[in-house]
């Protein structure tokens, strides 16, 4: 458990459980709902894009945000509904006696919930989104297994991030997008050139003039392999027809062509990828060093209160008073008695009692 | 200041004297150790967080209050000579009391010096302007008195006797006849025709011959007290004034002159009115011993103007300018001070 977790879930009125209780309650419940055929839902909750908000923001608005989310979830739910934490500051919710209606239901009303939250962090009002992956005991085709709950779990929550969060997947769900993404695969699979040529019924090879008659515009890399490869696979012997040659050409060079438009995408959504993470940190380092100067001047400020200056000192040693070689002595003298008077008269005004003291 | 026993006991290294020239647009403090400091009367505090955050200061004063004014609750706090009551007045009072302070804390003065301080105040100050100034005061110094500014600057320079001082400051004019004594109410005279109202002549001026110009009262301000004369051979005056956002010359000499010039009439009627009610054996003497000080006095050719006006009007007499205008005030205060028996200054601790 992290230190948030540790700090976030303890002392409250609904204290979350730890992965470990929340496997145990599943595993307890798992089997009740299977002695009583009574349904059971899993829903996986992990906000999305936590970490950049994290960078962006910094670790007290990841608190804030964590603190909101499972504070919402918490009053979502009912109270016989198991709360946990999982690590990578995920939530965990087991809901027994509900069917994958009440799960959708209550997992709509968290996605709401969360897209109405906003907070502030260095003077901006940021909002977040969730994903959600749920699994239910009881599908439509199947019973799933106690130990494949929580996976089916994480694979929903995997497809949900991967689709571009604030969205549920339940299992049900997760099994088309599984499906959708074997095909996929099978068709990438298909699409994609052979990876090794099979051994046995191998062509014969190519013919020194004819390989060095087939030129391969950009070959780089693993491609002069591929060529002769490919070569190899439509490998013809000299003195073949011309137009086997010409088509064998043709082929070698899309494939490459193909291959190489293959690499440069993943070069360069891996370059975009790296920009995306340059960018943040950038901006977190900007925000760090703003921070920073602030925090600096605050100090100096401080610094500066506490300086005491320790003044000029004055000519006079002791109180002076009029000078009795001065010329105008005695007018001078009863202008200061005046003065005095004046002064002390205005005391009286001011405050009669302290006045008549002096 | 919060005066404890051991405190008192321990300000044994000497004696710190300062004059200080409380006035509507410069407060000034000499000081008997050497230092002397002057400040825009002007008090600034940061409006909100932001401000404060961008500013890094609880309170601005003087220049830089008036250059960050608009992120500022910006505070004149003695505009027309005195306290301003109106209904900020508190906050008013608080402005002052911390110019006050500040100007005190410019003087450098060592913790471990008494601290006597005589404060010029307006001649017109009310009781509730002079208790706040005084309690202002207190917070910082171990005593204090308050005495008439035109007197103080007559006292600066020794012209106790047949003198008509003339303290031309921002708010206000002060006369005030000197005859051997302390100047009673009849020997004083205030009106407000002073800096300011030369300002508003001279924005009124422009505003009526020069419509398309725009221009805020600080801008005047500053070309008054760059170019302020009175002389009919004046160097022009040629300033740039902003037309829909472009900067376009104007010659304004003619409007300055008279601007400077409208304050003159009435100090000479205030001259006339001090002259003709002093006795008729000495008040030959009193017009030719016409003391100007205070910023006003800095106005060029305005000497000859009044010596001229009062020829006209009065048969003559002769006018004195103090040397050191800026200071006139506060140097006067200071050798109040320092000329005060020290049994007065204990007992009005």
């Amino acid at each position: 458990m992290s230190p948030f977790q540790s700090s976030l879930f303890k002392g409250s009125a609904r204290d979350l459980f730890t992965p470990q209780q929340v496997q145990q309650l599943m595993r307890v419940e798992f089997d009740r709902s299977k002695r009583h055929g009574h349904p059971l839902v899993m829903l996986l909750i992990a906000v999305d894009r936590l970490a950049q908000l994290q960078d962006l923001y910094g670790a007290g608005l990841r608190d804030d945000v964590l603190r909101a989310v499972a504070g919402l979830v918490r009053t979502s739910s009912r109270a016989s509904d198991a709360l946990g934490c999982m690590l990578d500051d995920r939530l965990l919710v087991l809901t027994p006696h509900t069917p994958a209606e009440g799960a959708a239901s209550l997992a709509r009303r968290i996605l709401e919930g969360v897209r109405a939250m906003s907070f502030d962090g260095l003077g901006r009002t940021t909002r977040i989104t969730v994903s959600i992956g749920g699994a239910h005991s009881q599908t439509g085709r199947m019973e799933l297994a106690f130990d494949t709950l929580l996976d089916v779990a994480e694979g929903g929550l995997k497809v949900a991030r991967e689709s571009g969060g604030n969205r549920y997947v339940h299992s049900d769900l997760y099994e088309f997008f599984e499906e959708r993404r074997k095909r996929e695969q099978r068709e990438r699979e298909r699409l994609a050139p052979p990876a090794a040529i099979p051994a046995a019924g191998a062509p014969p090879p190519v013919a020194p003039a004819a390989a060095a008659a087939i030129e391969v515009p950009g070959e780089a890399g693993d491609a002069p392999l591929l060529g002769a490869k490919i070569r190899e696979l439509f490998g013809l012997g000299a003195g073949e027809n011309e137009l086997l040659a010409r088509i064998q050409q043709e082929v070698v060079a899309s494939a490459l062509r193909e291959m190489k438009a293959e690499i440069e995408r993943a070069l360069g959504e891996r370059q975009s990828e790296h920009r995306r993470e340059i960018d943040t940190l950038e901006r977190r380092i900007q925000k760090l060093t703003q921070a920073l100067g602030m925090t600096d001047a605050e100090l100096k400020r401080a610094l500066s209160q506490h300086s005491v200056d320790p003044g000029v000192a004055s000519i006079y040693t002791s109180v002076q008073g009029l000078s009795s070689n001065d010329v105008q002595h005695e007018l001078k003298k009863e202008l200061m008695s005046k003065i005095f008077q004046a002064n002390l008269e205005l005391r009286k005004q001011i405050s009669p009692g302290k006045s008549e003291q002096a | 200041m919060a005066k404890q026993s051991s405190e008192a006991t321990n300000k044994d290294q000497g004696v710190l004297y300062l004059g200080i020239d409380l006035g509507t647009s410069r407060t000034s403090v000499t000081a008997s150790n050497g230092v002397r400091e002057t400040v825009a009367s002007y008090v600034g505090y940061p409006k909100d967080v932001v401000a404060r955050k961008l500013l890094q200061k609880d309170v601005l004063f003087g220049d830089e209050a008036l250059e960050k004014r608009l992120s500022l609750d910006f505070y004149r706090p003695l505009a027309h000579g005195v306290i301003k009551s109106d209904n900020e007045s508190a906050k008013n009072l608080k402005a002052a009391a911390d110019l006050i302070g500040e100007i005190i804390r410019r003087a450098r003065p060592r913790r471990d010096e008494l601290i006597y301080a005589v404060i010029g105040a307006p001649a017109q100050a009310s009781i509730n302007n002079k208790e706040a100034i005084l309690k202002a005061a207190k917070e910082h110094v171990d005593s204090v008195m308050l005495c008439s500014e035109p007197f103080s600057v007559a006292y600066g320079i020794d012209m106790l006797d047949d003198t008509l001082v003339i303290d031309i400051g921002a708010g206000t004019t002060d006369l005030c006849r000197m005859h051997g004594t302390m100047p009673e109410d009849a020997d004083q005279i205030t009106n407000t025709f002073a800096g300011d109202h030369i300002d508003e002549t001279l924005a009124k001026l422009i505003r009526e011959k020069h419509p398309e110009a725009q221009f805020s009262i600080q801008m005047i301000k500053s070309i008054k007290e760059k170019h302020s004369n009175v002389a009919d051979n004046m160097p022009p005056v040629v300033v740039n004034f902003p037309v829909k956002g472009k900067p376009t010359p104007f010659d304004i000499t003619d409007l300055v002159r008279t601007s400077c010039r409208s304050i003159v009439p009435p100090m000479v009627d205030a001259i006339g009115e001090l002259i003709g009610t002093f006795d008729p054996e000495f008040q030959e003497r009193l017009k030719g011993r016409v003391l100007l000080g205070g910023g006003g006095s800095q106005i060029r050719g305005l000497d000859a103007e009044i010596e001229r006006q009062m020829y006209e009007r009065l048969g003559g007499g002769k006018v004195l300018r103090v040397e050191e205008s800026m200071y006139g005030g506060a140097n006067g205060a200071l050798k109040i001070a320092h000329d005060m028996p020290a049994e007065y200054w204990e007992k009005l601790r």
